[in-house]
């Protein structure tokens, strides 16, 4: 190593500060402990989540998704991303993996997002009585652009209603997946189509009499090219793992 | 968090070390910390194997590496090259440095990706010629073709070299 060398390897160290923030193995995953115990205590509200999930499956139309298997891929490079507990997905690397910030306003919002948008999470705090702190904090997408994608994964147990019909199998694991107008789906402003994948995963060890957990994935995409993106998603759900 | 037999342990040992080279690697620590993550959730995915061969830090980085080398089409980490080098201060500026660690930065980020990760382990993670090839799973050779072409690059961008050297530009 000359003396060249040895002067940018210096400067190189003494460039770099420190890092804005930690990653931790939690910001990687969360593991099947601090899962249980957080969904212990938040069973009740659980129910609240059901009955909104049960609201808003409401006018969903019944159909099989369509599969465009002439459609280009939108994305040569592809990338297996950790999205909740055990669950992987693969997925073009212009999509962008988003959790989401840390909220005391319930258990039941997204997990993580994927979406090939800019991102920006806006959240505030309101005090209540006894100061207690309630942090919530907006969708770090607001709006599709054309051509844009937004995928949100919500996990939570449904103790009184699993699904009953399925018209897919992904992983060993029984699940649904829908076509879905925008509208019905409760899209962002600007998507133009989406699709709705269930997955329900029997988990009799962890709650007693035999309760699961479902894993929601909610895809909306924008036109005018809408057909990459679709196939795209197809692949995701496809690509659906669950570590064991 | 559950430790999985260390994984946690880890992501707390490596992660700021990881970090800091994708900062070099990106120029964006947003980009740099989404590196990090993909590297080790894909860490994860094949950790009952790696755990095993106690080779996970180097697994892990040689997982940094390819992911990085594979972003090239990905547009959010995009460079935009510019025409010119931050000024060199005056001999005896006490920002001398900070001027020319500036500098430094800004060319190695202007280096083709090979090159510019060629540089990072080198010179900045102190890696050997051998530990470098490992990591980016190239030859030994590759490498110090590919060290030498981009320290040729840096030795004759003008304001980079005389700033670096003290001469007057």
């Amino acid at each position: 190593m000359d003396e060249f060398e040895r002067r940018v390897s210096l400067l190189l160290h003494d460039a770099v500060d420190e890092p804005p923030t930690r990653i931790t193995a939690e910001q990687v995953l969360r593991t099947r402990t601090s899962k249980r115990r957080r969904w212990r205590m938040t069973l009740a509200p659980a129910g609240a989540v059901i009955a909104v999930a049960a609201i808003a499956t409401v006018g969903i139309m019944l159909a099989g998704v369509t599969r465009d298997t002439k459609s280009p891929a939108t994305s040569t490079q592809s990338a297996r991303s950790t999205i909740y507990v055990n669950l992987t997905v693969r997925h073009p690397v212009s999509w962008r993996l988003v959790r989401p910030q840390v909220s005391s306003a319930g258990p039941s919002g997204p997990v993580a997002y994927l979406t090939n948008q800019r991102t920006d999470t806006q959240c505030n705090t309101a005090f209540g009585t006894h100061g207690r702190r309630t942090v919530t904090c907006n969708p770090p997408v607001t709006a599709l652009r054309p051509n844009g994608v937004y995928i949100a994964f919500t996990a939570f147990f449904d103790v009184l209603h699993p699904p009953t019909s399925y018209n897919r199998v992904l992983d060993g694991h029984h699940a649904t997946v829908q076509s879905l107008s925008a509208q019905a789906a409760d899209c962002l402003p600007g998507a133009t189509h989406a699709i709705r994948l269930s997955v329900y995963l029997p988990e009799p060890k962890s709650i007693p009499r035999g309760s699961g957990q479902n894993l929601v994935m909610s895809a909306c995409y924008a036109g005018p090219d809408a057909a990459p993106i679709r196939h795209d998603i197809n692949a995701l759900i496809d690509s659906v793992t669950f570590l064991r | 968090v559950e430790d999985r037999d260390g994984f946690s342990e880890l992501v707390r040992r490596t992660s700021r070390g990881l970090q800091r080279t994708a900062w070099l690697l990106t120029a964006d620590w947003s980009t740099a910390e989404d590196l990090v993550q993909v590297s080790l959730a894909k860490t994860w995915a094949r950790w009952d194997t790696i755990r095993r061969n106690e080779a996970a830090d180097l697994y892990t980085r040689r997982v940094m590496m390819t992911t990085f080398l594979g972003w090239r089409r990905r547009r959010w980490v995009a460079e935009v090259p510019l025409g010119w080098l931050p000024d060199r201060a005056e001999r005896g500026d006490p920002f001398d440095d900070a001027d020319v660690r500036a500098a430094l930065v800004a060319a190695v980020h202007r280096l083709p990706r090979r090159q510019r990760a060629v540089v990072v382990l080198r010179y900045f993670d102190d890696l050997s010629e051998q530990a470098t090839a490992a990591a980016l799973g190239c030859t030994i050779g590759t490498v110090k073709s590919q060290s030498w072409r981009a320290l040729k690059t840096l030795r004759t961008m003008p304001g980079l070299s005389a700033a670096m050297t003290g001469e007057s530009v």
